[in-house]
């Protein structure tokens, strides 16, 4: 059962440069339990989606259309109180940056307690058990001792643990979680997305995590959507987007990515940077920085399609946003896609350096790509 | 890489200690700490190369990177640029030496003026070390700009027109500008977007092999270091851990912190069924780092004393038991949290069989572990935290597990050409010591 369901929603900023859509045409589901991620690059519109669907955004900005319903009640037309009420209690939020999501003023346990005492109905000597409890549960050492620290006594890592505790401290259903680890160090950074991913199977909660980071993506979710100035240009499950990506701009990421144990000696990149969202190219926006477009991508702007059949797909099959699969292009995309886990020793055979327009991700076969759900238990 | 040739630059014994915290009472009292950012760093950069220096934040990387170029004074210790000592050098002779020695620094954002043009900011280095004026420096402004990828049009525009990876390449290009030998890259590519991050290092290994730049490249981005250096040195609290040449260091690693390091990065990959090694706690102050190797209160690996015969995480746990004790001053503190909501009694009114059941519970100890002496001293310490005699359990466990990384700090051991690694796995005096990865 789904417990989000976004269809078509768009987001303009009224600026004085103009009317800036960040996003367009959004729709996706988020099934009950699933973890569900949103990749992109700064720009595509990954934030300003998290915030849409707590209502969350401010002037210039407005929600054009669409509808965003969590289990089932559209929240874009509810009342300010009902959706305050949902807010922190039944979807929460971790934000890239602990610090400011932290009150400075009040100590971190004081700060969780509030909330659930306000959501939950708790007296204080409950409330704050709960909080110890949960501050135990993703893995800060003398939870009773730091219940009564300031936030900044914590590290940043302390920190954003505590954020996760508050998060989940009335057992919300669905967590949206904004690059919760990108301002963190590795060792740190593992240790948290381990502990959220145990956690979120805990407290059966369903995250939607939104991450520049493919290997984040890859080690967490079940489902992708990848986002490219504001629109969705691929959906896929995570094994079918990282073995079998179809959109040229997922294809282009991957192989960007420097990777350990890795032996070519240039990466591949994208040409360009991300459109400025004032003036997003015609068509598809993708096509300035794309290594197979043709003078359609130029004016005809492409649908999400399956990309099996070219037939427009529904808000939870696999699809992908390019003319190739609609038959518009003279061309094919022509890429090789081959992933390589890091232990596998790297075949001699050096590739010859695929071009631009070879577009490939260079790495070595993984006889087991195929396989499912290893990653998450 | 590390042959015959004379080094670039040589570093040795490079400290940089900053004062902490303490107002002025505290320094008429003699209170003033030191935070130890950079503690007796030794380096060499050859020609040509590209040495990547790694690490977590904290660990002092920046620090080391700007005490290189004299941008912040080192305590102690020297730099050494084709043998001329730049930490002895006056201001003049350092400024001439700068010519040679650029920096990258890691904001884009912010290390270029606003009110400047970026014409302008490229060409500040020409005019402050009087390489070019009039037409000849606007036509090496445009040059610059084109060799980064940028166009002469460019050149009249201000720097918040620009997207961050085109911050980054005026960066480069501004440090291109008095053609130096060596440029000392902070985090060049953390601040930016994946496939402007590959733009961006293509770049850098380009303008390498076009104009026989040696590159410090500082990241905390392992694979950016692995892509890009030809060395790599792993720093850890202000010390290197190892270092050496990139496949002898990552192919495998040897170091427990360098496994660790590793071991974390989150792979693109879904199917990929690495072991993450977990390390036990943070990375602890600078202001007071751990005696012996400061990797040993988190160090998988730890040494066991001679004749103890528990496993590897008994004897981890029962060292994070005792960095615990050190500062407890309530049961709480080395005690887990109770499971259910009923009957939470306070440790201090559990029985002393509850109290051993929580202690153990809260580092994951079997009852009884299993080495028969540990487990006597373990259960006496239990015995004095039941009785609430901290002094006494800290004694009893002090006295018997001492790891002898917390007697002996590491030197750097020689393991093959070039490749040192800080540690005692290394040393052949520990026989017993758990198995070393990267076994050669």
């Amino acid at each position: 059962m789904a417990v989000l369901e976004v269809d078509d929603l768009t987001v303009n900023f009224y600026t004085e440069e103009g009317v800036v859509t960040a996003v367009e045409d959004l729709s996706f589901r988020i099934d009950r339990g699933e973890k569900f991620g949103v990749v992109g690059e700064s720009g595509a519109g990954k934030s300003v989606t998290a915030l849409s669907l707590l209502r969350l955004i401010e002037r210039p900005g407005r929600i054009e259309s669409g509808e965003v319903r969590f289990k089932g009640e559209d929240l874009l037309s509810m009342s300010e109180s009902a959706v305050r009420d949902i807010r922190g209690s039944e979807i929460a939020m971790i934000f890239q940056d602990a610090q400011t999501a932290l009150n400075p003023v009040y100590t971190v346990g004081e700060q969780i307690a509030e909330a659930i005492r306000h959501h939950l109905d708790y007296d204080d000597a409950a409330a704050r058990e709960r909080t110890v409890r949960l501050l135990d549960d993703v893995g800060i050492p003398e939870p009773e001792a730091r219940y009564d620290d300031y936030p900044h006594e914590f590290s940043g890592g302390m920190q954003q643990r505590a954020v996760i505790a508050m998060a989940l401290s009335c057992d919300p259903d669905l967590l949206i979680a904004d690059e919760p680890t990108t301002a963190l160090d590795v060792t740190i950074e593992a240790k948290i997305l381990d502990r959220l991913d145990r956690l979120a199977a805990e407290y059966d909660t369903a995250i939607q995590l939104i991450t520049h980071d493919l290997g984040v993506i890859a080690e967490v979710c079940d489902r992708v959507l990848v986002m490219y100035a504001g629109r969705a240009v691929e959906r896929a499950s995570v094994e079918e987007l990282y073995y079998d990506p179809k959109h040229p701009y997922t294809v282009g990421l991957m192989s960007a990515i420097p990777r350990i144990g890795d032996r070519q000696d240039r990466l591949q990149t994208i040409p360009g940077t991300m459109p400025d969202l004032v003036e997003v190219p015609p068509g598809c926006s993708f096509h300035p920085r794309c290594p197979f477009a043709e003078e359609a991508c130029t004016r005809t702007r492409p649908q999400l399609v399956d990309p099996a059949t070219g037939e427009r797909a529904g808000p939870d099959e696999r699809s992908a946003a390019c003319l190739a699969y609609t038959g518009d292009l003279d061309g094919e995309l022509d890429y090789e896609v081959e992933v390589r886990g890091r232990d596998v020793d790297p075949v001699g055979e050096e590739s010859e350096p695929p071009e631009p327009d070879g577009g490939g991700i260079e790495r070595g076969a993984d006889p087991d790509a195929d396989s499912e759900g290893e990653s998450n238990e | 890489m590390s042959d015959a040739r004379e080094p670039l630059l040589e570093v040795e014994g490079l400290t940089k200690y900053y004062e902490s915290g303490g107002g002025i009472v505290d320094t008429l009292l003699g209170r003033s700490r030191e935070v130890k950012a950079v503690d007796g760093v030794d380096l060499e950069l050859y020609p040509g190369e590209t040495l990547g220096i790694v690490g977590e934040s904290g660990c002092g990387k920046t620090t080391l990177a700007q005490a290189l170029l004299r941008l912040i004074e080192p305590t102690a210790g020297t730099v050494r640029y084709r043998g001329e000592d730049l930490t002895a050098a006056s201001d003049d002779r350092l400024r001439a030496l700068r010519k040679d020695i650029q920096y990258i620094f890691q904001d884009p954002f912010s290390s270029l003026n606003p009110r400047l043009t970026v014409g302008d900011i490229v060409g500040e280095p020409l005019d402050i070390h009087g390489i070019a004026s009039g037409e000849a420096r606007t036509r090496r402004i445009y040059d610059l700009l084109e060799t980064v990828g940028l166009s002469q049009r460019h050149a009249h525009r201000y720097p918040h027109e620009f997207s961050g990876g085109q911050r980054q390449r005026i960066g480069i290009a501004r440090a291109l500008a008095v053609d130096p030998e060596v440029i000392v890259c902070d985090e060049p590519v953390s601040a930016l977007d994946v496939s402007v991050q590959a733009q961006i290092l293509n770049l850098l290994e380009d303008l390498q092999d076009e104009f026989g730049l040696s590159y410090v490249v500082i990241a905390h981005d392992l694979s950016v270091v692995e892509h890009i250096a030809d060395r790599v040195g792993v720093l850890y609290l202000g010390e290197f851990a190892e270092m050496g040449a990139t496949g002898d260091v990552f192919g495998p690693p040897h170091h427990p912190y360098a496994e660790a390091l590793l071991s974390a990065i989150p792979e693109p990959d879904p199917g990929w069924e690495g072991d993450r090694i977990f390390l036990s706690g943070e990375v602890p102050s600078p202001l007071d780092p751990p005696q012996g190797c400061r990797f040993h209160t988190r160090c998988p690996k730890v040494i066991q004393p001679e004749g103890s015969s528990l496993s590897q995480s008994e004897w981890r746990s029962l060292l994070d038991l005792k960095q615990r004790l050190r500062d407890a001053e309530a049961l709480e503190s080395v005690t887990a949290v109770a499971e259910s909501d009923d009957g939470a009694a306070e440790p201090t009114a559990l029985s002393r069989a509850e109290l051993g059941e929580r202690v153990r519970a809260e580092f994951d100890l079997p009852s009884p572990v299993s080495d028969g002496e540990a487990e006597r001293v373990l259960s006496e310490a239990v015995d004095r935290l039941h009785d609430e005699d901290f002094d006494a359990a800290r004694a009893t466990i002090d006295d018997a597990f001492e790891s002898p990384c917390e007697r002996t700090d590491p030197p750097l051991y020689e393991v093959g050409d070039g490749h040192r690694i800080a540690c005692l796995l290394y040393d052949e005096g520990y026989p017993d010591a758990p198995e070393r990865t990267g076994q050669r």
